[in-house]
């Protein structure tokens, strides 16, 4: 089933996000760019990130988070909303950390996988 | 000639660590030729470098740098950044990690390319790219060689009838020679990705003679993403 954006007010918080995404848009494969759902895999096809609006929250996915938990930046904790997710509902400081998360995530992927 | 397009196995453990030992430890080690214990088993169908050859040209490099470097006890890798064309050491210390090198003709490896992926190489960037490098492990991994390289060897023989060539040997003596070196790049890229994909510990790192060193791609990561770091 194609997805519908279920909270538009919350689009500025997954533009946020996703734009610090898009710069691995170079190594990535995008496998979801819809307004408000975004994906990208490894070249090998696992899932590297995913930002998707919810109902009453922004989604930050990633299944090294709930693996190797550490890659979490301890400020980004509080945000946790399941193993593997981060959910975002307004603004905050500790936005200037999901950078630093990503490239975590990244450098994760980068010594534990050859593509 | 054409330029040879490289796929190199890199162990990553061994270049993790040289990149992390001091540069001034690094040096002395090369002179003393006690970084050789550390260079990891040659594959015996890949191409490298011998051990001396190896040395030297890394020696060289940090010769020509020693002088730009302020702290030789930092990191090898530390004391790149700042450096122009600091990348150039990365390629040569991956040299020194490798088991060996798959290296072939740009031209060849458009045939093998297009075979190995389904997909027409539209242009030479394609052939350094993560994207075909992907999909030829993906395709390449367990197949059996003879069976890739009689799918490349009908392939080519089957482009030089639609180009009106002939495949007759006494017409043309080159026929032979390049029939067999279209079978055995063929093999040895199946060789190639197989020991990669049963070894762990290598790391396939990809370019081609002449493409700047902080253009080649080292896993997911560049050379140039690797000094910057």
């Amino acid at each position: 089933m194609d997805y519908v954006c279920p909270n538009i007010g919350l689009l500025p918080i997954w533009d946020e996000l996703t734009k610090h995404c898009k710069k691995y848009e170079a190594i990535m494969s995008i496998k979801k760019d819809e307004i408000g759902y975004y994906r990208l895999e490894t070249p090998s096809k696992k899932p590297f990130i995913a930002t998707c609006v919810q109902k009453k929250h922004v989604g930050l996915y990633s299944v090294v988070m709930y693996r190797h938990p550490q890659v979490i930046p301890k400020e980004l904790e509080d945000f946790r909303i399941g193993k593997s997710c981060m959910g975002f509902v307004d603004f905050d400081e500790s936005f200037d950390l999901i950078p630093q998360l990503l490239d975590n995530i990244f450098q994760h992927y980068a010594s534990t996988e050859k593509f | 000639m054409g330029l040879e397009v490289v796929c190199r196995l890199v162990h990553a453990p061994t270049f993790d660590e040289i990149c992390s030992m001091s540069w001034e430890d690094v040096y002395a080690s090369l002179e003393s030729n006690e970084l050789r214990k550390l260079r990891p088993e040659k594959d015996e169908r890949l191409e490298r470098k011998f051990d001396i050859d190896a040395e030297a040209e890394l020696l060289d490099w940090m010769d020509s740098f020693n002088h730009k470097i302020s702290n030789r006890a930092n990191s090898f890798l530390d004391c790149l950044s700042g450096i122009n064309d600091s990348t150039d050491g990365l390629l040569l210390i991956s040299e020194w990690c490798s088991v060996g090198a798959w290296e072939v003709w740009e031209a060849r490896a458009i045939l093998y390319f297009e075979n190995a992926t389904g997909e027409r190489v539209e242009n030479s960037n394609d052939l350094i790219s993560l994207d075909t490098w992907t999909q030829i492990f993906e395709s390449l991994n367990g197949m059996n060689e003879s069976e890739f390289s009689d799918k490349v060897c009908m392939d080519w023989m089957q482009r030089r009838l639609d180009l009106g060539e002939t495949l007759d040997e006494t017409k043309d003596p080159r026929i032979a020679p390049t029939f067999e070196a279209h079978s055995r790049n063929s093999k040895t890229l199946v060789h190639a990705v197989n020991v990669l994909e049963n070894n762990t510990e290598l790391k396939p790192l990809f370019g081609r003679e002449y493409l700047p060193a902080f253009q080649w791609h080292y896993g997911l990561k560049t050379l140039g993403m690797i000094s910057n770091e």
